[in-house]
């Protein structure tokens, strides 16, 4: 008989100290699989339903036995705080800033209906903005400790979820519904033609398929960079925290130029890696749509060991 | 001398647990949602670290499939910690006395 959550145990083991795997992560184990045990084998649902509760249940206790046990110190909870402040308070400022644009086109009075309609298409972009400032700013002054830096990355990973979830579902369809909205309030009826941005992943999939076959490489490029870029937007979040933990300087005025710099950068190697590979096909799109990220990430390799290398140097040439 | 916390969770948990030694679950069951399946492990380990409950492992048959469960009882201390905390809410409940009267 197949039994859940041997995976996660093993995962546990790795990542859990003893105590946390034996007194929180092995006794739910245990509740999850006799509850498995005893349902109805012919119940589908229900045992999907033990595993999906069971699994949420102890991936929380996972959570909170991370936060409270590695971060015991004082300064790395004020770090964390901060970060996590700054971060909020930047994000809803770049929202505000995203949103702006579209709705002084919208004739009369701005109603809600278009704000909802608008905002997933700003949340992708400010998640990532608020991250790299929001970590720039609230470990100014402060050295990232190893517990601080998990759950940074950690946070990071779910910003990446929600952005990817904004990306793929609620953004096409709230720039949809805007566009309607505003044709319908222009006097316009019937369905408009989508764009890329309104797309769902698989309508680009699949117009990136028809494209081709239809011998037009550059909009199947377009479709597919788009495709592509979706994923690695949603990733940014987790690269940008990355590099603005593991190479940000300590002084406050380095890291809040450093993150600066880091978004420009980033927004430029977007439409490099858009030039380079939708019109000029020189690399493909996957790679294309992803340079913004690989590129940080092996700039960030390049410091690291260039840090360490004179970390080593200056250890071997200290007299003794 | 400190006095020993007990949080509302952990004074629900106490007082479940005074009845009958119990597996996790049977306490989120029995406290009737006021006890969640993700955060009532991470609260009885903490219990077992201030000495409140104590637990071990459920004997299983041999050849039995999965982890075995895990058991809880108060510990003498902790059923006096929760006896002092009643009688602090009891003499707390109580209406005032008019100094003068």
């Amino acid at each position: 008989m197949m039994i859940p959550g041997r995976a996660l145990h093993r995962l546990a083991a790795r990542i859990c100290s003893e105590k946390t795997l034996e007194r929180v992560v092995e006794p739910a184990l245990a509740d999850l699989q006799k509850e498995y045990r005893g349902a109805d084998a012919s119940s589908v649902w229900r045992r999907a339903w033990i595993v999906i509760a069971g699994y949420s249940a102890i991936l929380k206790a996972m959570a909170i036995c991370a936060v409270s046990v590695s971060v015991a110190a004082t300064d790395e909870r004020r770090a964390l705080i901060a970060t996590l402040i700054w971060s909020c308070l930047i994000f809803v400022a770049a929202t505000v800033l995203l949103l702006l644009p579209p709705l002084s086109i919208v004739e009369g009075n701005v109603s809600s209906e278009y704000l909802i309609q608008l905002l997933p298409q700003a949340v992708p972009l400010a998640i990532p903005v608020g991250v790299a400032f929001g970590v720039a700013f609230g470990m100014a002054g402060r050295t990232a400790t190893r517990s601080v830096t998990k759950i940074i990355l950690l946070s990071a990973v779910f910003a990446s979820l929600v952005s990817f979830m904004t990306l793929a579902w609620a953004m096409p369809a709230g720039n949809q519904a805007y566009r309607e909205s505003v044709a319908r309030a222009a006097g316009h009826s019937g369905p408009l033609r989508k764009g890329f941005s309104e797309m769902t992943l698989s309508e680009l999939d699949r117009e990136a398929v028809i494209a081709a076959s239809a011998g037009d490489v550059h909009l199947a490029n377009q479709f597919a960079w788009s495709f592509h870029f979706r994923f690695a937007l949603a990733a940014a979040n987790l690269v940008l925290a990355g590099f603005v933990v593991v190479v940000g300087s300590r002084r406050v005025v380095l890291r809040s130029i450093g993150a600066l710099v880091l978004c420009l950068a980033y927004w430029a190697l977007i439409f490099t890696g858009e030039f380079l590979s939708v019109y000029r096909t020189v690399v493909p799109t996957f790679a294309g749509a992803w340079l913004p990220n690989l590129v940080l990430i092996a700039t960030a390799v390049v410091i690291v060991s260039s840090r360490s290398s004179r970390l080593r140097a200056s250890v071997v040439e200290a007299p003794h | 001398m400190d006095i020993p916390k007990l949080s509302p969770t952990e004074r629900l948990i106490l007082e479940l647990l005074s009845g009958d030694e119990m597996f996790g679950l049977q306490l989120v069951e029995q406290s009737k949602g006021a006890l969640k399946r993700g955060t009532v492990y991470v609260t009885l380990g903490r219990m077992q670290d201030k000495g409140y409950v104590e637990s071990w492992t459920e004997k299983q048959p041999a050849g039995a499939i999965g982890l075995p469960r895990r058991l809880y009882r108060p510990t003498g201390y902790g059923l006096r910690v929760l006896a002092a905390w009643e009688a602090a809410a009891r003499a707390l409940a109580r209406p005032l006395k008019p100094r003068h009267a």
